[in-house]
């Protein structure tokens, strides 16, 4: 019995060793491959290093927007606390920042205080674990600490404590650093800079985004990432975004690297600069004009409370090339300061992130007479002497329209000048509605300017009634247009049919697109818009002359659709210098009380040539600009 | 009486079963090389030659096991049989004594002497074998209900002592040595399977009264490794990792000291519990079969001095030692290839440890004296 027995014990013990046997070639050749997968994933050791997103400068290279190294000093939680004394070391790094020990002890207990509201944020069966793993991690201490500090502990942190397990040591902090975007003249051209935000769930979804940017995995987006959401920074993410690093190496079971391991680097490639078309100078004098002349605005007709606020906007462009040199608004924010008031900019009720020289629009006013004139005279349906008499009313059915004044006979450069209704709306109706908006819709209202931040179309309306065509003629009515088409408009009939596309960007090829026009009919109108600024009778000849420029504009007061009378839209659009056109430019002052576009507008124009004049290096916009 | 006469002689190095002391230096070497392995290249890189302190402190105790063998080889075994049941009241005070000695690693499990950590029931498992030898050497009552309870008794003390500490692993070993002891001396098979039959059916018990928590989810990521593995210290973490580190050995491994599981910290406790898995990974299945064949020599040496010994104690001492490296060896290379749940159970020969060393070669002692002492028995029959 007992040899029986033992054999029996024999049979279970090869038994078990047979299984064994083959569980172990059931992993190792079986599964072999996948476990081998595993254990190199298991080591792989992959880091991104951050780049740097191109910076936004002015024509001049004046820095607009640029990427700053900030450094953070970030802390292993757990190592700290494992440390013979940890004070020592709060002490230690206190005394390396030049800081009271007090903040260090501070700002580690904030850290703990922020991992465990983290970590109570998961599911209670993780939470636990959660707080665990994120007590391994680096956790931000200081953040935006400068580099002078940081040079101090990089020469120092030899001296700290040093978290040791078994026979390594280990630093209880890293330093990370981190790119953040600075903006040096603060709200200067903040609409066309535009801000930027961080990527949001769909858009990291979105295969455009999520899955490769640019064709390119390294400058594929994270979760975390921030882009462009407006102006330039939206529209030439492709090109601003940098590619970042990769750094591959081995890793151990607590995730860090092994130095001594064998390691590749692809180093992180910047995003390209992006050069605008923009003068920071112009563009800095043409906002603070506007800010000054809202404020002047609301002093002299205080506003009533329920009125609409007053804003405005100013565009000068350069008509040969269609290079935006200023293109000013306000209100406007601080790019720095942005993501702190967000809450607080996006209740204002002047709509601060309303970029209004290139998305608000207008009706415009009597400055559509221009395009009425240039309608009738291209058309061959009037001519420079063609005359109408005005009474100061004209009769249309049961209405009687009134008009700004009584003129007389007059012709068409006079008309311009003292803005005669009558005389446009007897051109209007000899134009017709449909050759009114193709001849609007040709010299840019209503149409794309080809700018490339976002821009608002605008509407020229057909008009289906003789009433809407009177109303048309002087530029009520349905008609929307942005700024920017107005001084792109005035560019064209400046240059005699010369039309480029706008641009905010050199990056932007020039595009220009040229009208059939006859230079010496649109001669009148150049006479016209002289005379609104230089001539006796002109309407802005008291707020817009520029001593030492003689240039051309058009005033214009367009009545809102609020059911308030005296609420206007203030416009002076024309071109600078006469003789040569070089500078083409509209402002608007929205619903102004009272104050038209020779009160409201014009004085901004004046102020900003004067001011553009008296810089000897600014005066180079109006070559040959003296008389 | 000379000095000579105490020390072997050839005749008597003749008899020793040189396979078998064979099979064992083979695993000793290779233990000292694995843990090497694990700890080498962090010296070769930091220069810090504290690094090897490991297997040159298992050289040292293996020189000590050494010695010790060589003791246990001078007197018959019979003079071990009996001074058993002294030895086993020792053994049971030491380890009733543990619980007044402050706990390391929150267990209580070691004596501190000196340097040197001194674990009881790692001997414990060598007296039980003595004593149950002895116990159940000329008796015929274990064929009968009632005289299992004897054996049960004896067994039971040490196992509900050292479930104490807690050490499920230590504990887990002493069952199937009494099992294959009373199985071989003859118990019926009926009683055998009815007490392991109750014994299973109180398992739920025994998971929920007696295991402890972290003991319960062992249990649970064997059954389910996957389960809890979002952080590295949840249940199946030990054991996904020692997998994977057998699997990705391949068939030739990836050489010696160029485990990347091992070097890079991803075996737990390899040096003790995992050596195993550091072997299949750095020399792949070659090397892992290579072991087991190893082991199963042994096993084999075992029982045949069991079958050709014909004195009850030697006979049983024999199969007590076979069983006891056999589930030793099963449960601990069973748990790196996940069949069976994590214990902590030192592979013997080759795992990090003085204790465990030190009692396996004093096992292997017995056995090759059982081996060497051959009595002339009178009987007819088995166990008379």
């Amino acid at each position: 019995m007992f040899y029986r027995r033992l054999r029996v014990l024999l049979i279970l013990i090869t038994t078990a060793m047979a299984v064994i046997a083959a569980k172990l070639f059931y992993l190792q050749v079986v599964r072999g491959d996948h476990y081998r997968r595993r254990a190199e994933r298991n080591i792989a050791y992959k880091r991104d290093l951050e780049t740097r997103r191109g910076h936004i400068t002015d024509r001049n290279g004046v820095a607009l927007a640029v990427d700053e190294i900030e450094y953070d000093v970030c802390v292993y939680l757990r190592r700290l606390e494992r440390l013979k004394d940890p004070r020592a070391w709060c002490e230690g790094l206190a005394a390396l920042m030049g800081r009271p020990t007090s903040e260090v002890v501070a700002a580690v207990q904030a850290a703990e205080e922020r991992l465990r509201m983290l970590a109570a944020k998961a599911p209670e069966w993780r939470q636990e674990q959660d707080w665990k793993f994120l007590r391994r991690q680096a956790q931000p201490l200081f953040t935006h600490v400068g580099p002078d500090d940081i040079k101090r502990i990089e020469v120092g942190r030899d001296r700290l404590p040093q978290y040791v397990e078994g026979t390594r040591g280990y630093s209880v902090f890293i330093i990370r650093d981190t790119a953040r975007r600075k903006y040096p003249h603060g709200d200067l051209a903040c609409h066309i800079i535009g801000h930027m935000g961080s990527i949001n769930r769909e858009e990291y979804k979105d295969l455009k985004y999520g899955e490769s940017f640019d064709g390119q995995e390294l400058k594929r987006f994270f979760p975390d990432d921030r882009i462009g959401r407006a102006g330039i920074e939206a529209r030439y993410e492709r090109v601003l975004r940098g590619a970042r690093g990769m750094l591959f190496g081995i890793k151990d079971v607590r995730g860090d690297v092994r130095p001594e391991m064998p390691s590749t680097r692809i180093e992180p490639v910047p995003g390209r600069d992006i050069r605008l078309t923009i003068d920071a100078r112009v563009q800095r004098i043409a906002e603070e004009t506007l800010d000054e002349q809202i404020a002047l605005l609301s002093l002299q007709y205080p506003p009533h409370p329920g009125d609409p606020p007053v804003c405005g906007a100013v565009v000068l462009i350069n008509p040969n090339t269609g290079d935006v040199l200023a293109a000013a608004c306000s209100p406007r924010f601080d790019l720095n300061e942005m993501h702190d008031r967000y809450g607080r900019l996006l209740a204002d009720p002047r709509m601060v992130f309303f970029h209004r020289a290139t998305v608000g629009t207008y009706p415009l006013g009597s400055v559509f007479k221009i395009v009425v004139a240039v309608a009738g005279l291209e058309e061959d349906i009037t001519s420079g002497h063609t005359e109408f008499t005005c009474h100061g009313t004209l009769t249309s059915g049961s209405h009687v329209l009134r008009c700004t004044g009584v003129h007389g006979t007059v012709e068409l450069s006079r008309a311009i000048e003292q803005s005669c209704n009558v005389y446009f709306w007897s051109t209007g109706l000899l134009v017709g509605p449909e050759k009114l908006q193709t001849w609007a819709r040709r010299l840019g209202l209503g149409a794309d300017t080809g700018a490339d931040v976002g821009e608002a179309l605008g509407q020229i309306p057909l008009a289906v009634s003789r009433g809407e065509l009177l109303n048309l003629a002087i530029g009520q009515g349905r008609i929307l247009c942005t700024p920017l088409q107005v001084a792109r408009m005035m560019g064209c009939v400046a240059l005699e049919g010369k039309l480029p596309e706008t641009r905010f960007c050199t990056r932007k090829r020039i595009r220009v697109h040229r009208l059939d026009m006859h230079p010496d009919r649109i001669g009148v109108i150049h006479w016209g818009m002289h005379d609104v600024v230089q001539g006796r009778r002109g309407t802005a000849r008291r707020t817009a002359p520029v001593k030492g420029l003689t240039y051309a504009g058009k005033t214009g007061t367009a009545q809102t659709l609020t059911l308030r009378k005296d609420v206007y839209h203030a416009w002076f659009a024309g071109f600078a210098p006469f003789r040569t056109p070089s500078v083409a430019f509209s402002c608007v002052i929205e619903n102004t009380r009272r104050a038209g576009g020779s009160e409201g507008a014009a004085p901004v124009i004046q102020r900003i040539f004067t001011r553009m004049m008296a810089d000897p290096e600014l005066r180079k916009f109006f070559p040959g600009g003296e008389s | 009486m000379s000095l000579s006469h105490f020390l072997p002689s050839s005749h008597h190095l003749r008899r020793i079963d040189w396979l078998l002391l064979g099979s064992v230096l083979i695993i000793c070497t290779l233990g000292i090389v694995f843990i090497w392995s694990a700890s080498f290249r962090v010296s070769e890189q930091t220069g810090d030659w504290r690094a090897t302190r490991q297997p040159v402190r298992q050289i040292m105790w293996l020189v000590i096991s050494l010695l010790a063998l060589v003791v246990m080889l001078i007197p018959r075994y019979t003079f071990f049989v009996r001074i058993s049941y002294p030895l086993y009241l020792v053994g049971i005070l030491l380890l009733a004594g543990l619980f007044t000695q402050p706990q390391i690693k929150f267990v209580h499990r070691w004596y501190r002497l000196g340097g040197v950590l001194f674990q009881p029931s790692e001997y414990m498992k060598v007296i039980l074998i003595l004593t149950l030898s002895r116990y159940l050497m000329y008796r015929e009552n274990y064929r009968t209900l009632k005289g299992l309870v004897g054996p049960f008794l004896l067994t039971l003390a040490p196992v509900i002592l050292v479930l104490r500490q807690p050490d499920l692993g230590t504990a887990m070993v002493f069952l199937p040595i009494l099992f294959a002891l009373l199985y071989v001396a003859g118990a019926r098979k009926k009683h055998l399977i009815t007490i392991i039959c109750v014994g299973l059916a109180l398992m739920p018990l025994f998971y929920f009264f007696v295991l402890h928590e972290y003991q319960q989810e062992r249990v649970v990521s064997f059954i389910n490794p996957t389960g809890h593995t979002r952080t590295m210290y949840a249940g199946g973490w030990h054991v996904l990792n020692s997998v994977c580190a057998i699997g990705s050995g391949g068939v030739f491994g990836k050489g010696w000291g160029h485990g990347t599981q091992n070097l890079f910290g991803f075996i737990p406790a390899d040096l003790t519990d995992f050596v195993f898995a550091v072997l299949a990974e750095e020399w792949g299945l070659v090397g892992a079969l290579l072991l087991l064949a190893l082991y199963y020599v042994i096993l084999l040496c075992g029982l045949g001095i069991a079958k050709t010994t014909r004195e009850p104690a030697g006979r049983l001492i024999a199969v007590g030692v076979v069983s006891m490296f056999a589930v030793e060896v099963l449960i601990n290379i069973g748990m790196t290839v996940q069949l069976m749940p994590v214990t902590g159970l030192p592979l013997p020969f080759m795992s990090y440890g003085g204790s465990s060393l030190l009692s396996s070669f004093i096992a292997l002692g017995l056995l090759i004296n059982v081996g060497m002492n051959r009595i002339p028995v009178l009987a007819d029959e088995d166990f008379q």
